[in-house]
């Protein structure tokens, strides 16, 4: 499985927010996006996963350009998780994680199963026939990534997946997300807000700036204070514990 | 983890089991009530004598009543009811809006409107009062849907100008009635919305759109669960989002137009018997759409009935009686149930 972005001009409307993005996701790979507020990163990952067209420029699957996919086979192939999703009143758990197979035609026995399946690797079994909308946002995130497994992708776009979470809820769900990138191959594109979780769960940091890419590269290459400084107008410290990169913030 | 039980338990009426029996008790009910709406205050003759009358034998009028008069009225209200029941649910999943439904979005009004015109300025062309006020529906869904289109459709802006579109029809058929007051008795009938006009060929002229409206609404269920997702997650499950709405919003509009043009201006069933369905048996449209046409059916053929036996001999209009008894019902299990929209 290939992902690339090529060449991508894109924005709203006529307003332009990204100038000629092009980047790569390896198979396996997690790879975050990052940048200031408004600097396009969920508009990139809404072109990337064709929620929104480009206004020039290419999305490659496998060497075929994603504007030719029916749609019920990009789904197949692709799953995205948006910020926020609608959820209907009264919906039970399994109900939600059942729509992630509306791309497949299938068997109720197959549903059920890709179903349980999704509530174990999410470990929400215990979950299953509760409400939805009565649970609390960290259960509700997970429920909500469990749709998205249970749609069975290669490759899984998700816009900051973290946002209304606490601070362990954070990282149960980033634990999540690495743990279905390790054990099911699946390749992740996000969007976060936050340096340090960015920096432990990403293989590669792109860091977006004035419609452009500003760097990427590893944690390990650009955790550095003089670029932080450049894409957020901070001035920060990195921390080293246990192998890991973090980001304190220090202020202007 | 300290978990609340009382959360934790689902309504029997969620599980399999329970929702097969709802319908079943529902068809049941439906039935029964046709059957009592049909053959009350009548002194029926064996069945036999009913459907194999011998030559010289039988009573010719009650003959007329049951086969004549009667059956096409109660098919056709339960048609009705079912027809907005369903068309109410459509438009609320696919607006994501609870108060969406056929009354609400300028869909009624547009029949509405189009049928007063036949029946005030074209009396002798009275048998186009059906088509009319069908056209007349479809007409005001795709004005609506084009006002709402700015680069593609957004439920807020479509519920919004249905709403105003709605209101400025309602406005023309107000004006319309105020100048011709003598014809107050077939307008009140036609706006309260009433079945006693139904005659065997109203039921022919609208059923081929009713079947297909609520076929093809079945049929595009499951869709309006991944619809109501929001676009976004819509699209990434596979759905062409602008493409589907379209459909729905005219399988709405076909349905609510067939009914408007059967029966005139019966409203509330579309907005109130989806909600109560869905406050049973939760969400899934797969279940909700059929159930609440159902549940439609009986309460358009439940208040017929009680329309008729009340004011006997003569008889309040159906959408009277249902816009009278409908939200005691209604209010009592909004309160009882643990539904927040």
């Amino acid at each position: 499985m290939k992902f690339e972005l090529k060449n991508i001009c894109g924005g709203y409307g006529k307003k332009e927010i990204l100038q000629d993005i092009s980047l790569r996701l390896n198979p396996g790979e997690i790879v975050t996006v990052l940048g200031s507020n408004g600097c396009g990163k969920s508009t990139l990952l809404k072109i990337a996963g064709r929620l929104q067209k480009p206004f020039s420029g290419t999305v490659l699957l496998n060497d075929q350009d994603i504007s030719r996919f029916a749609p019920g086979e990009l789904a197949r192939k692709m799953a995205i998780l948006p910020q926020s999703s609608e959820i209907p009143e009264g919906m039970m758990v399994e109900e939600l994680i059942a729509l992630g197979r509306f791309p497949y035609r299938e068997s109720r026995a197959k549903t059920k199963e890709m179903i349980n399946s999704a509530l174990e690797a999410m470990e929400i079994t215990h979950l299953q026939k509760r409400i939805v909308a009565a649970l609390s946002g960290g259960e509700r995130q997970r429920v909500r990534l469990a749709m998205t497994f249970a749609q069975n992708p290669e490759i899984l776009l998700l816009d900051e997946p973290t946002t209304f979470l606490d601070i362990k809820c954070q990282f149960e769900i980033l634990e999540l997300i690495r743990k279905l990138n390790r054990e099911k191959q699946i390749s992740v594109l996000m969007v976060l807000h936050d340096l340090s979780l960015a920096s432990v769960y990403s293989d590669r940091m792109i860091f977006l700036k004035e419609k452009k890419i500003y760097c990427s590269g590893t944690p390990a290459e650009v955790m550095k204070p003089e670029i932080i400084r450049d894409v957020f107008g901070i001035e920060t410290q990195i921390i080293e514990s246990n192998g890991k990169l973090l980001c304190l913030a220090t202020g202007k | 983890m300290e978990q609340n039980t009382e959360k934790i338990k689902i309504s029997f009426f969620r599980e399999t089991r329970g929702k097969i029996l709802f319908a079943a008790a529902l068809l049941v009910l439906l039935l029964v009530l046709m059957f009592f709406s049909w053959t009350v205050q009548l002194e029926l003759p064996p069945i036999s004598q009913l459907l194999f009358p011998k030559a010289g034998e039988g009573d010719g009028m009650l003959r007329k009543i049951l086969m004549q008069i009667r059956l096409p009225r109660i098919i056709l209200g339960a048609l009705t009811g079912a027809c907005l029941a369903v068309s109410g649910a459509i438009l609320q999943g696919v607006m994501r809006n609870p108060l969406a439904s056929p009354g609400i979005i300028g869909v009624s009004s547009g029949g509405g409107l189009c049928g007063l015109i036949v029946l005030l300025f074209f009396p002798q062309y009275l048998n186009l009062q059906l088509p009319a006020s069908f056209a007349g529906a479809m007409a005001a869904a795709l004005i609506i849907y084009g006002l709402a289109w700015k680069r593609g459709t957004d439920p807020v802006r479509l519920v919004l100008a249905g709403v105003a579109v709605s209101s400025m029809l309602g406005a023309v058929s107000g004006i319309l009635m105020m100048l011709s007051a003598e014809e107050t008795g077939r307008i009140l009938d036609f706006t309260f919305g009433s079945l006693a006009a139904a005659g065997e060929e109203d039921v022919f002229r609208v059923l081929p759109y009713m079947i297909v409206g609520l076929l093809s609404a079945f049929y595009s269920a499951g869709k309006i669960n991944v619809l109501a997702l929001g676009d976004d997650t819509a699209t990434s499950l596979g759905l062409c989002v602008e493409r589907t709405r379209f459909l729905l919003i005219i399988t709405a509009a076909l349905l609510a137009a067939a009914a408007v043009s059967a029966a005139g201006l019966i409203g509330f069933v579309g907005l109130i018997a989806p909600h109560m369905i869905r406050m049973i048996s939760g969400p899934d449209n797969r279940y909700l759409l059929p159930v609440s046409g159902a549940f439609g059916a009986i309460l358009v053929v439940g208040c017929d009935f009680a329309g008729r036996m009340i004011a006997s001999p003569g008889e309040f209009p159906v959408g009277l009686l249902l816009a009278l008894l409908g939200p005691p019902f209604f209010l009592w299990l909004l309160r009882r149930s643990r539904y927040e929209v």
